[in-house]
């Protein structure tokens, strides 16, 4: 007897004990899924963004002066709690990770809710549900047949769309219209989240980095930049194709100006992209960057150094006497009848030697040349330099150059260049993610919108049958969305209507 | 057979449905944009009017926006209904000065004006009036086209100091996304100047004492001369400006940390007075809050006043002097001057200026300080008849909301175009630069300001509040981020 009562109470307690871990995991997710919660975590993003603006983040423009004016203790504080890169730390992301899971979970709560609100309009309502309506209005007129069709026409010419139904003494006429609008609240979290998975998954798997490109120059690598003063090196990330640089042109405001960042109007680098036996070619400028095997390639800056040239013009000397001038592209081929294929292929700002070998000493253009490739028609390659004429003598007296300077008879000399500077710096952005915050991008727009212009609103008119020949008319009516708006709404409703009878209650 | 349906419901709903049924009543609206739009049309296929410069349309904006702001002051002191109608009349006649402003600087520079603080103050100016006007219109409340319209003048004020030189924007900045996403911006900001107003009326009606209001205001007074011309005006009485050549200031130093200033004779010791001032109100207001007594508050008016009056003493005679200047080197800092050559001072001295615009973050400080010190002073004076002739709580409420309904989407495209420009032309959609960052705080102020209303409890005061946080957060993203933090954006 005892035993089986201690049984009992021990099942008893049992019971209880997962009852209380049941109300436990409901508790949890309930708060999880609270709009409290949503708005809390809210106040929490917007405390550590602000804070990431006090705290200038390594990646900024003056952070080595901001982090020079620190205390050691500062620096040690923010350095440990990841504050100079406070948008990458670890809690700063769980904030955003708990974020999007409030987000799901409220959408989740709440949709079960809209859906039964909607799918089960009040169609047989009473004049007291009415009177519970934020708007409701009464009146007692002489019996009318024809009240149910005057209701549904009023109704249809507000855009509610009506629907009669018969319950006892009561018929309840109840339209509604933007039934959809309940909705597009969840479209809205569905494009946040949306977004913010696909920033992650940039974050996670994406990288972005640099690539200097000097013309002629071949890369298949981007610098991926650290913070020196952090202790985080520039790594180099692999790519999987070649980029090779054909030439690289600038547009200067002023022709004659410098080669610096105010003259700039924009700047050219012609790529070559190279996988396998595949070729595309391509020109990166300001504003229009170029998409190659799903990385992007933008034009970011430039050399603060002169000395490079993206075209020449040459005077060709004929053999048979007379001359002719040539504009020569970088790297694009011209046919010259009688001398073959000409190209031109490296410039010289400054012509000197190094260990036997021509090179450009200096970047000022004091001494400028430009190397041509030419193939014959008989398919010989042969190399030559085009030299500026005050250049000359030089090449004569210093150098034994002068009898390699003809080709089967032409001699070349440089008469104009086009300066451009030693080297073009391209931003590399790889982002899987990228077309998903695209699309929660016009998603959430879309939404938005739909969400704040338009509203569901919901009428009802319960006609009750009285026995002495009078009928009461009961108007009421609800909406999500701008309430005054609405109620004005109602009013020129109830107007349009013009029940000829006499006012029962008229309250708000 | 039409029985006759009184109207009990609000006192919005009569008005505005006779206004339905007219179909008229927007004219302050319609007239001045589309006069505006003309005006600007023919100048730009005839150049009829032979403008080189914008800059008279301004001022007669800036005008306009003045005196109808003191029409609607005298209204609300007289209660003269023609006053009011002046003031209308007055404020749509500004606004259609200021759209055709901006839109001959678009012909005279022939880009999009929204390049630089100067054009964005414009058309920030002009939007906040426009959405001002509409809902004085829509509502029959002209009351609150009276409080906004100091804020669109206070925005015109800015784009005389900012001046209208035009820029060469940098090669990069180039984009069809520029004028979109700024635009975009503008808009927002306006119709958040707007909810921003209603939410602070709410509060005074809702019973909030303005005493509760100025407290804040007059902290901000205080924190703003405090912080203006390095701290010297508190400490020393002293307001400098930086001094230029050429429209470039002269740094002292390697690193470009401090520059040339010179001292304006009177305008520190002036300023100090009125940071004193604010500072005792503070504390009045203060008092009154904590204990409520009477006579913290009338203290606290009382030194208000007193405050306006030498603030704009101070203002004015700052203007007056930068504007009539012989010889800045009179006015150098001797321990600056002793760190300069005599003979490079002579050679330059002549060409040296002082521009109150050279220290935007003063500019901008000194006359907001101004202004708040007005506001309060205004509703210290006239505040309960103001509170009285305000619609309900809840209609105020309700146009907070509505105001931010439009501004939040507004404000998103502006986040979103921003993203898709910067990924278009820098390859990163996000990079949490200032800027951005600031953009983003003020998303999700109103972010969570339009779920308060979900949840019960957090509506109200505590959502009118977030509302005017949220106009906070966008002033200072429009202006706060460019001029105290670094970042991509500090060019504008």
């Amino acid at each position: 007897m005892a035993e089986s009562e201690a049984r009992v109470t021990a099942n008893a307690e049992q019971v209880e004990r997962s009852q209380s871990s049941i109300g436990f995991i409901d508790r949890a997710l309930s708060f999880l899924s609270s709009v409290k919660l949503g708005i809390t975590l809210m106040l929490l993003l917007i405390f550590f963004s602000i804070l990431g603006t006090i705290i200038i983040q390594y990646n900024v423009d003056g952070f080595e002066k901001y982090y020079a004016s620190l205390t050691p203790a500062q620096r040690q504080l923010y350095h440990m709690l990841g504050l100079f890169d406070l948008f990458h730390t670890w809690w700063f992301n769980a904030l955003l990770i708990l974020f999007s899971l409030n987000l799901i979970l409220v959408s989740i709560d709440l949709f079960p809710k809209a859906w039964r609100y909607v799918a089960q309009p009040k169609l047989r309502a009473t004049p007291g549900f009415l009177r519970t309506q934020p708007v409701h209005r009464s009146f007692r007129l002489p019996h009318d047949d024809g009240l149910v069709d005057r209701l549904t026409e009023v109704m249809r010419a507000f855009r509610w769309r009506p629907t009669v139904t018969i319950n006892g003494p009561y018929t309840t006429v109840f339209a509604e219209r933007g039934v959809w609008n309940r909705f597009v609240v969840f479209i809205v979290h569905i494009a946040v989240l949306v977004i913010l998975a696909g920033a992650f998954v940039g974050s996670r798997w994406g990288y972005e980095g640099i690539m200097p490109l000097a013309p002629g120059e071949t890369a298949n690598a981007i610098r991926i930049s650290g913070a020196p003063v952090l202790g985080i090196p520039d790594r180099m990330q692999p790519l999987p194709f070649t980029v090779v640089c054909t030439n690289i042109r600038v547009d200067l405001r002023d022709p004659d100006g410098p080669l610096a960042q105010g003259n700039f109007d924009n700047w050219y680098t012609d790529v070559k992209f190279v996988k396998g036996d595949d070729a595309v070619e391509a020109t990166v400028y300001l504003n229009h960057p170029v998409d190659y095997e799903g990385y992007r390639f933008f034009q970011a800056s430039f050399s603060p150094q002169a000395g490079e040239a993206s075209d020449i013009v040459v005077e060709v000397g004929l053999p048979q006497g007379g001359q002719r001038e040539l504009t020569l592209v970088r790297n694009k081929p011209v046919q010259v009848d009688g001398l073959g294929r000409i190209t031109f292929v490296k410039f010289y700002s400054d012509f000197g030697f190094a260990d036997g070998q021509p090179r450009s000493v200096g970047t000022d253009y004091k001494r400028p040349a430009a190397e041509l490739e030419i193939v014959r028609p008989d398919g010989r390659r042969q190399r030559t330099f085009a030299f500026s004429p005050e250049i000359m003598t030089f090449i004569r007296t210093e150098t034994n150059m002068a009898e390699k300077l003809q080709v089967g008879g032409y001699s070349f000399t440089l008469k104009e260049f086009t300066r451009a500077p030693l080297y073009h710096v391209l931003q590399v952005q790889y982002d899987p993610g990228v077309d998903a915050v695209y699309f929660g991008f016009v998603l959430l727009c879309v939404s938005l919108i739909a969400v704040f212009v338009f509203s569901h609103e919901r009428v009802w008119a319960v006609i009750e049958k009285h026995e002495d020949g009078q009928t009461a008319l009961h108007l009421a009516g609800h909406t999500n969305r701008n309430p005054i708006g609405f109620e004005k709404k109602f009013t020129s409703f109830v107007e349009a209507l013009a029940p000829p009878g006499e006012e029962i209650t008229s309250r708000t | 057979m039409r029985s006759k349906v009184d109207s009990p419901m609000h006192p919005f709903a009569a008005t505005s449905w006779s206004l339905r049924v007219r179909g008229s009543g927007y004219g302050s609206v319609v007239v001045p944009l589309v006069g505006a739009l003309i005006l600007v049309l023919a100048e730009w296929r005839t150049g009829f009017l032979r403008l080189t410069s914008e800059t008279p349309l301004v001022m007669l904006t800036l005008i306009s926006y003045l005196s109808g702001s003191l029409l609607f002051i005298l209204h609300l002191a007289q209660r003269e209904r023609l006053l009011e109608r002046l003031g209308l009349f007055v404020c749509s006649l500004g606004l259609g000065l200021n759209l055709a402003a901006w839109g001959m600087r678009w012909v005279i520079t022939g880009t999009v004006p929204l390049s630089n603080l100067y054009d964005t103050a414009l058309i920030f100016a002009g939007g906040t009036t426009l959405s001002a006007l509409v809902v004085s219109t829509r509502y029959h409340q002209k009351i609150i086209g009276a409080v906004t319209l100091p804020i669109a003048t206070l925005l015109v004020v800015w784009a005389v100091l900012y001046g209208g030189e035009v820029v060469d924007l940098p090669p990069v900045l180039r984009s069809t996304w520029r004028p979109i996403h700024v635009g975009l911006a503008m808009s927002g900001y306006a119709v958040a100047a707007l909810s921003c107003i209603s939410a602070l009326l709410y509060l005074l009606k809702d019973g909030v004492a303005i005493e509760a209001v100025g407290l804040p205001a007059m902290l901000f007074v205080v924190g703003a001369y405090a912080f203006v011309s390095g701290g010297t005006v508190v400490t020393d009485g002293v307001f400098t400006l930086p001094v230029s050549i050429h429209g470039a200031r002269i740094p002292l130093d390697a690193t470009r940390t401090e520059f040339l200033r010179a001292t304006i004779p009177y305008a520190g010791r002036i300023f100090q007075l009125a940071f004193g001032l604010a500072v005792i109100a503070a504390g009045a207001f203060l008092g009154y809050v904590m204990v409520g007594k009477d006579l913290f508050k009338r203290i606290g008016h009382g030194v208000v006043r007193g405050a306006l009056v030498v603030e704009a003493v101070g203002l004015g005679l700052l203007f007056y002097q930068v504007s009539r200047v012989q010889s800045v080197v009179s006015w150098l800092d001797p321990q600056q001057r002793g760190l300069l050559s005599d003979q490079w001072l002579q050679r330059v001295g002549a060409q040296m200026d002082v521009q109150f615009h050279s220290d935007p973050i003063a500019a901008v400080a000194v006359t907001a300080a101004c202004g708040l010190t007005a506001f309060i002073a205004f509703f210290g004076w006239r505040g309960d008849q103001i509170i009285e002739a305000l619609p309900s709580p809840r209609a105020l409420d309700n146009l907070t909301y509505r105001a931010v309904t439009v501004a939040f989407p507004l404000l998103t495209l502006m986040v979103i175009t921003g993203a898709v420009w910067a990924n278009e032309s820098w390859g990163r959609y996000w990079g949490w630069d200032p800027k951005e960052t600031w953009a983003l705080i003020t998303w999700l102020i109103y972010g969570a300001y339009l779920h308060m209303r979900i949840t019960h409890g957090w509506k109200g005061r505590r959502s009118a509040l977030f509302a005017v946080l949220g106009f906070v957060a966008v002033l200072f993203t429009y202006l706060g981020v460019s001029f105290i933090l670094p970042g991509l954006h500090s060019y504008a």
